[in-house]
């Protein structure tokens, strides 16, 4: 491991200040923040991320960045809050069944203790391309090197929002689960002051740019999730992996139905596992809305979300 | 937890052990065996080579008996 600066700021403008240099939202930035460091310590002990100085931004005391709020309908949800509390927060689990299901199935307890929800939903992919130096092509970690995934060892990798750029796949399961819910991440920085925006890692494809993950301009700090009124306590986050704890999802969905009868007035739909980004299901939503929830409706609705994705040739 | 991982054979080589223990007195204390899924599941985070699995989940449950007999 590269020797690096260590930085441990009480409140969220130092913070911010200590990592407002150009371009601190890639993954090759000089400045990185650090929550619970599940993520970025092992992709500096792969010498995947060579920071040279930690902005460790848990021992900021802001307040907000640590409540779970109610009021009104809405959620709001501190980023340093840690997965396990969230997960165990008792009106969430009654409330937000797809919030609690996608926690408990991420991760183990040990990593959900320290992993803080701001940092998961920033989470980098797990591409063993992007995570192993000896490769040398990776669009991500050396911008402009090629894909070695895109001939390589792929079955975990992107069917949607790919490019000929990267293929790999968005692995967290909270973000699906939080797109789905329309929510969004109240954000602080020196480009853009306390603001509301839609959730960092969910906006851009890597079409030409795998190295740039994330909306964030340089040494924005998310504070909170904002989740919004709408259908949630009849939801679920469903996750398939090949084992049944502490596995990644080879495909996820967090739905959240709005239902009259047996005809659905809304639904929500997030993917995981099989996109480049968090991935909300639009098509497939207007497959569905104000139709019957039957096998062949839904069988349709992912028919119409995976036209564009590539087939495997029988 | 020692003495129930001994009691039940609950590993081979030794090298993942004293992570399991510590992850076992936590999962018990935080009130999470409860079940052997449970158990699994608050386990899951600790890899053991040598597939002892069966018998550390045994070790837990035994433990978390004599734990809360204090």
């Amino acid at each position: 491991m590269r020797p690096f600066a260590y930085e441990a700021p009480a409140d969220a403008a130092s913070a911010v200040a200590l990592a407002s240099v150009p371009a601190s939202a890639h993954v090759t930035a000089s400045v990185q923040y650090k929550g619970g460091g599940t993520t970025l310590i092992d992709l500096m002990k792969l010498d995947v991320m060579q920071p040279d100085t930690v902005v460790d931004i848990t021992a900021i005391a802001d307040e907000a960045m640590h409540r779970i709020i109610r009021t009104d309908g809405v959620l709001r949800i501190g980023s340093l809050v840690s997965m396990a509390r969230l997960q165990a927060d008792a009106s969430v689990v009654r409330d937000y069944p797809l919030l609690t299901e996608s926690l408990w199935q991420a991760a183990s307890q040990q990593l959900r203790t320290m992993a803080r929800l701001g940092g998961n939903v920033l989470q980098r992919t797990r591409c063993a391309y992007f995570r192993d130096t000896s490769y040398e092509q990776c669009n991500k970690r050396v911008p402009g090197s090629g894909c070695a995934a895109l001939d390589g060892a792929n079955r975990a990798h992107a069917v949607l929002g790919a490019s000929d750029q990267c293929i790999a796949t968005y692995p967290g399961d909270l973000a699906p689960a939080l797109i789905a819910l329309d929510a969004r991440s109240r954000g602080a920085g020196q480009v853009r002051p306390a603001h509301c925006s839609p959730l960092p890692t969910c906006t851009a494809c890597p079409a030409t740019t795998p190295h740039i993950e994330t909306s964030l301009a340089p040494g924005e700090l998310i504070t909170a999730f904002v989740v919004p009124g709408g259908p949630r306590r009849r939801s679920l986050y469903r996750k398939i992996r090949d084992r049944e704890s502490y596995a990644f999802a080879n495909a996820s969905a967090a739905v959240a139905l709005d239902l009259d009868g047996d005809v659905m007035r809304d639904v929500r739909i997030g993917l995981g596992g099989v996109a480049t980004i968090p991935w909300r299901a639009r098509r497939a939503e207007a497959a569905l809305r104000g139709h019957r929830l039957t096998e062949a409706s839904a069988s349709a609705a992912a028919e119409a979300e995976f036209e564009d994705a590539p087939r495997a040739q029988p | 937890m020692q003495q129930a991982f001994i009691d039940h054979d609950a590993f081979q080589c030794g090298y993942c052990t004293s992570g399991q223990i510590m992850s076992a007195i936590a999962c018990v204390r935080e009130g999470h065996a409860t079940s052997d899924e449970d158990i699994r599941e608050y386990m899951s985070g600790n890899l053991c080579r040598c597939a002892a699995y069966p018998n550390i989940v045994a070790a837990v449950n035994q433990a978390k008996a004599e734990m809360e007999q204090g």
